[in-house]
């Protein structure tokens, strides 16, 4: 990401209030994949990992109904710092300067991103999450954000576990 | 008793002087040449070949073509497709004629206009110069003819199945269509621009429920994707925001010879009314009231004094931007200025945004298709 930009997202969402800080330590989760029950309700039409990207990107595609289509996307980053790297240069792709951090009791992640119920962005751990609309009925995210998140987060303390 | 085994249209790999081009038909298929063979080449999307016009032109276009005969009395015969290919004698050697070079007459890429072709070659042949012509075999071929060899991020080498920024033919099929019948860079940009604008809200929509967040161009282009959206599937679904509209729009007028780049501006700039892709309500883009940023396809070094296409939005084009009355103008070829100049910048920024709405020259590239 350009140097400019960066610094401008720094500011914009207070980024020295969360970067690099997350209640967990344990080890990174890897080797994620969707294999259709994680979010339910929903049906997993098309999943691809991409290993060549940096970070690894899990790109998902679910729907439910004729016209109601989700893309949630996981990255899986080498540790907490480099997820809250992940989260800014998520916020550079966003063109909207309505973004805002979601910072109630309630909100899923460690650190989270929203505009209003229909896309959220977080980040749990290693792990990088965003939930967005793909059709052209938009629903609201935040019950789908609130079930990936707990499972991220069990699969997270099982890690920690090992 | 005589027939055609192959036709080469790319016989020359290495350089588009006096052939076809390299392409390959998308991220997973790749166009071997020969093009056409016997038995296998029915209908012209079996036969493809894409001519650059600035690279040939004042040049002879030469295909190369294979023969056999099962007759072995005949040693010689002259083979021609009028008013395509010029005749020529080819001479058989043990029932083969390997590949010999024949002149094309007048072919597409001599009308020097982006477009695409479909040709019903009719060969003839006839046994020597007093003797009369006969039909031998009908082929079908799909001709692109683009402006220029593509640039960036396409590329023609190296020549093989790895090397998937050959130019697709899957793209060709929308960028020479988007701009049949352009004759200079800014004209087929500008037509590109026209047409991903036209595809919302049918095809694709300004994401607004997302935030305006990249769906097709975080961090290359997913152009697999967007052309299956673009042939009625799901892709990566039907919104779309800046990044996007400025990957499609330079990616796909870079097909054709065009010499655009993604570029932003920024960061965090008040906006006057707009008419997003897909929408119908002028508003300061979903309501929201300003950009993080904005992303375009820009000319040269995308600074204030070059020109920008912006397929993903249409500004205000009176003579005072900043309130109504409106009138739509996309933004095709239009300097982006500076503060005063009412040009692009001052049209899309307010004028209390417009000190926060810079060229970022840094941030220019051309995603990689994938």
């Amino acid at each position: 990401m350009h140097a400019e930009q960066r610094r401008f997202l720094e500011e914009r969402y207070d980024a020295s209030a969360w970067h690099g800080r997350s209640p967990r330590r344990g080890r990174p989760l890897k080797g994620f994949t969707f294999e259709g029950v994680e979010i339910p309700g929903w049906a997993l039409l098309r999943t691809q990992r991409d290993d060549r990207e940096e970070p690894p990107a899990i790109r998902s595609i679910w729907s439910r109904g004729e016209d109601r289509l989700l893309a949630v996307d996981l990255f899986e980053c080498a540790s907490v710092k480099a997820a809250h790297d992940q989260l800014i240069e998520a916020l550079g792709n966003f063109e909207s300067d309505a973004i805002e951090r979601q910072a109630e009791k309630g909100a899923p992640g460690d650190v989270a991103f929203a505009l209003g119920d229909t896309m959220v962005l977080f980040a749990r751990g290693n792990l990088v999450v965003l939930i967005r609309n793909a059709g052209r009925t938009a629903v609201s995210v935040r019950k789908v954000a609130r079930e990936l998140d707990g499972l991220l987060g069990e699969r997270l303390e099982s890690e920690g576990r090992r | 008793m005589f027939a055609i085994e192959a036709i080469k249209f790319n016989h020359d790999t290495s350089a588009a002087k006096h052939d076809a081009f390299n392409i390959r038909k998308n991220a997973t298929q790749f166009i071997s040449v020969p093009e056409w063979r016997r038995f296998t080449c029915a209908n012209p999307e079996d036969s493809r070949a894409a001519y650059a016009i600035a690279a040939t032109r004042g040049r002879t276009i030469t295909i190369e073509v294979s023969l056999s005969s099962t007759d072995p009395s005949v040693a010689i015969a002259e083979i021609r497709v009028e008013h395509h290919v010029k005749m020529r004698p080819v001479t058989f050697i043990n029932g083969q004629t390997g590949f010999v070079t024949f002149e094309l007459i007048n072919p597409p890429v001599a009308h020097e206009r982006v477009g695409i072709w479909d040709l019903e070659w009719h060969w003839e042949y006839r046994l020597g110069p007093h003797h009369p012509w006969h039909h031998l075999v009908i082929t079908r071929h799909r001709t692109y003819v683009v402006l220029d060899l593509p640039t960036s991020p396409w590329n023609q080498g190296p020549y093989n199945a790895a090397n998937t920024q050959l130019p697709w033919t899957d793209v060709l099929d929308h960028a020479c269509r988007w701009a049949d019948g352009a004759t200079s860079r800014d004209m087929a940009a500008a037509l590109v621009t026209q047409s991903v604008y036209a595809l919302g809200p049918s095809v694709v929509t300004y994401d607004c429920p997302g935030g305006g967040s990249s769906h097709y161009s975080w961090s290359n282009f997913d152009c697999t994707a967007f052309i299956d959206r673009l042939r009625g599937g799901i892709g990566n679904g039907v919104y779309v925001n800046c990044s996007d509209c400025a990957t499609i729009l330079s990616t796909f007028a870079n097909a054709l010879g065009c010499d655009l780049w993604q570029s932003r501006m920024g960061w965090g700039f008040a906006l006057n009314a707009l008419l997003a892709i897909g929408s119908s309500v002028w508003q300061t883009a979903c309501g929201w009231g300003s950009f993080s940023y904005h992303e375009v396809a820009w000319e040269a070094a995308c600074t204030a004094n070059d020109d920008v296409f912006d397929a993903c939005l249409e500004v205000n084009g009176r003579s005072d931007p900043t309130s109504p009355p409106y009138l739509p103008l996309l933004p095709q070829d239009l300097r982006f200025g500076n503060p005063g100049d009412l040009v692009y910048r001052d049209r899309l920024a307010t004028p209390a945004g417009r000190p926060n709405c810079n060229p970022q020259p840094a941030t220019r590239q051309r995603r990689l298709v994938v």
